[in-house]
């Protein structure tokens, strides 16, 4: 009898830890499942990038220091391919959506490894008719780059970082971010 | 009797704490439309649909008739190339804009993999949405474009006025999905209109 009692009261505490985990996860933010909600998890930690077409030399700076911001951040090394091929894990593409409500950037996966489970090679899109100063093409660049590592977007300021989606001007990750990246590389 | 009743209580409230985060029996389709689309947006939250609407040239309810590709863009630098795909709708009703009922009408959404257009076909045939509709997106001098005959008149080729512009109607769930952002909510197509007060919940 007193077994029985015991094995119901370990089986409710088991239950209601399962059921407070499945909270606790759904809360945190996730990381490298795949859009709408993250970037995918890059091949490996080399992440070569490019730009596609000329640029000028206030597109070239800001997005090149986001990708130097990537390498001393974190554990991720950058490397530049100065013409792109199918393997740049960042093809930098400017586009141009005047629409009122158009979005900065856009990040894309168009390779994946073998096995499928992670980016080989992606396109993030930059927005020139949005991106009208070096400060906001910077912040762009560092988060669609960091949709490139994995990261996910927010939008409540939790963590802070480039990873806030809109019209905010931090250029660099949230010590949160860095530990997600550091983590899965 | 007391542990009995405190028991039962316990259960109770166990399985409905688990139950509420199953989620909708839909989640399933929400996640397989929204994973074909295959991007992540950097973009200001509008939150508004009438806001959406001054944002837009054109504001319709429409019929997905079918998914295709739109263009070919090479880059003339590499000469890698990627393709865009669109929608091809008909028009039910219009919002906002100078647009025939029942005219066929193009909507490109983004570049996406090959491979997904026909599980994307598939997935949004027939289906009832609701379009904010802007200009086409140019993607500059940098690359060649190889126009596909679906979309011959530019006059009737549009993009969607920013990620929240596209919602698809699910109406045997009573349910709504911004597939560009990956959002859904329980309602009416007619409540994403301008005028109603429908929009996609944030994170």
């Amino acid at each position: 009898m007193k077994i029985k009692s015991k094995f119901r009261t370990v089986s409710f505490i088991a239950l209601l830890g399962a059921c407070n985990l499945a909270v606790g996860s759904a809360n945190a933010d996730i990381f490298g499942g795949g859009p709408p909600d993250s970037g995918r998890v890059a091949d490996n930690s080399l992440h070569n990038y490019c730009f596609d077409g000329a640029y000028p030399s206030y597109w070239v700076n800001p997005l090149t220091s986001a990708m130097v911001n990537l390498d001393n951040q974190t554990v991720m090394t950058i490397g530049v391919q100065y013409a792109c091929n199918t393997d740049a894990d960042v093809r930098f593409i400017k586009y141009n959506d005047t629409s009122q409500g158009a979005p900065l950037g856009l990040y894309t996966c168009i390779k994946f490894t073998i096995d499928g489970s992670r980016c080989a090679g992606s396109f993030v899109f930059l927005n020139e008719a949005k991106l009208t100063s070096t400060t906001l093409r910077q912040k762009t660049a560092c988060h669609e780059v960091g949709h490139s590592v994995g990261l996910t977007h927010h939008y409540d300021g939790q963590y802070g970082g480039c990873m806030l989606s809109g019209y905010y001007y931090e250029h660099f990750y949230s010590s949160h971010h860095v530990a997600h990246i550091n983590a899965n590389y | 009797m007391k542990k009995s009743i405190f028991s039962l209580a316990l259960v109770t409230t166990l399985l409905a704490g688990c139950s509420s985060q199953t989620g909708p029996s839909n989640q399933a389709k929400v996640d397989s439309i929204v994973k074909m689309m295959n991007l992540n947006a950097d973009y200001e939250y509008v939150g508004s649909n009438s806001e959406l609407a001054e944002n837009s040239q054109a504001v319709v309810v429409g019929t997905v008739k079918s998914v295709f590709k739109t263009r070919e863009i090479v880059s003339k630098s590499s000469g890698i190339s990627f393709v865009t795909y669109g929608l091809q709708i008909q028009v039910d009703s219009v919002a906002k804009g100078n647009i025939e009922l029942g005219s066929l009408q193009t909507v490109e959404i983004s570049p996406v993999s090959e491979s997904l257009l026909d599980k994307l076909d598939a997935s949004l045939r027939n289906s009832e949405g609701v379009f904010y509709l802007g200009k086409l997106i140019s993607y500059g001098d940098s690359f060649n474009y190889k126009n596909y005959p679906s979309i011959s008149n530019f006059n009737s080729t549009w993009s969607i006025a920013g990620p929240e512009g596209l919602a698809m109607n699910f109406p045997e769930d009573r349910l709504v999905v911004w597939p560009l952002i990956g959002s859904s909510a329980n309602g009416s197509i007619s409540e994403t209109l301008p005028d109603g007060s429908l929009v996609p919940p944030r994170d």
